[in-house]
């Protein structure tokens, strides 16, 4: 099914049609990625709707929309969004492949700064990996970390 | 666009009217039902709409994210959850008067009997005006 012409359209018409017309799809991949030291690997899940959106194509914004969004957000004196229009006017984006939808999801959805600096410390503050490389069970959930076996490359030689 | 009414107000014949932003601004703009990862072992969406990631950071501890920003950060949700034989699920604070909740992610513990508890499934719904 063709995606209709959504530049100027807004976003939430946008899900709106994919609901209606696009079949959801649930995805294997996760990512496992580490905010701080001090607390367990945590572990992000893709929206299976959405995941749908971003293989059809024509329905997400760049995502550097949602970088400048999160900018206006950080300022001390936010009250409100003014730049809204930025989802809704910009041109939406081609279909992506799976594994670049997650690389999109990671950028829209982790801080920056773990996904700028990923490889740069001791060992990766974040790893993507199937569903079935995780624990099977929820047993000392808040003890899980990326293991220590992923140290970087770089780092070890 | 193809199948649009342009309308103020929505009269019925007998029962009056209703202004259609009454509609526009109470309809809820996001909703999800997810899997709580207490049987599955691990945490899933089942249905949503206008969201594009749950992460499970730590036992009953998740961060739902939209794909349509909210206009800021006041605005509301409303949630149910199962964890046991009861159980629900609330949005976690960072302080006693600050709920951890920006334009376009919410942050939930899940709880049964005054501690958190992994959830079996839980499902939450956002009210308010969008980005």
């Amino acid at each position: 099914m063709d995606t209709p012409d959504f530049k100027g359209t807004r976003m939430i018409d946008r899900l709106c049609w994919a609901k209606k017309n696009l079949e959801p799809v649930q995805t294997d991949y996760r990512v496992v990625f580490e905010d701080s030291v001090d607390e367990c690997c945590r572990i992000l899940i893709a929206d299976p709707n959405w995941l749908s959106c971003a293989l059809q194509g024509g329905i997400l914004p760049p995502v550097w929309v949602y970088h400048e969004l999160a900018k206006d957000e950080a300022q001390p004196d936010f009250k409100k969004h003014t730049r809204g229009y930025l989802l809704h006017e910009t041109q939406p984006i081609e279909a992506l492949d799976e594994k670049s939808a997650i690389e999109y999801l990671i950028m829209k959805d982790l801080p920056q700064s773990i996904w700028r600096t990923w490889n740069e410390g001791n060992k990766p503050k974040m790893v993507i990996c199937r569903k079935d490389q995780l624990p099977a069970t929820r047993e000392w959930r808040n003890a899980w970390k990326i293991s220590d076996d992923l140290i970087n490359k770089e780092q070890a030689a | 666009m193809a199948g649009t009414i342009a309308a103020d107000t929505l009269t019925h014949s007998t029962a009056g009217s209703l202004a259609t932003n009454f509609v526009v601004e109470g309809s809820a703009k996001g909703f999800v039902y997810f899997n709580g990862g207490r049987v599955s072992g691990s945490v899933s969406i089942y249905e949503s709409f206008n969201k594009s990631s749950i992460a499970d950071n730590a036992t009953a501890d998740y961060t739902v994210t939209a794909t349509s920003n909210m206009s800021g950060t006041q605005y509301v949700v409303t949630s149910s959850a199962n964890c046991n034989t009861g159980g629900y699920v609330g949005l976690r604070n960072e302080s006693a008067a600050t709920a951890t909740m920006t334009a376009s992610t919410e942050r939930y513990y899940g709880g049964y009997g005054g501690g958190f508890q992994e959830l079996n499934f839980g499902m939450t719904a956002t009210f308010g005006e969008l980005a």
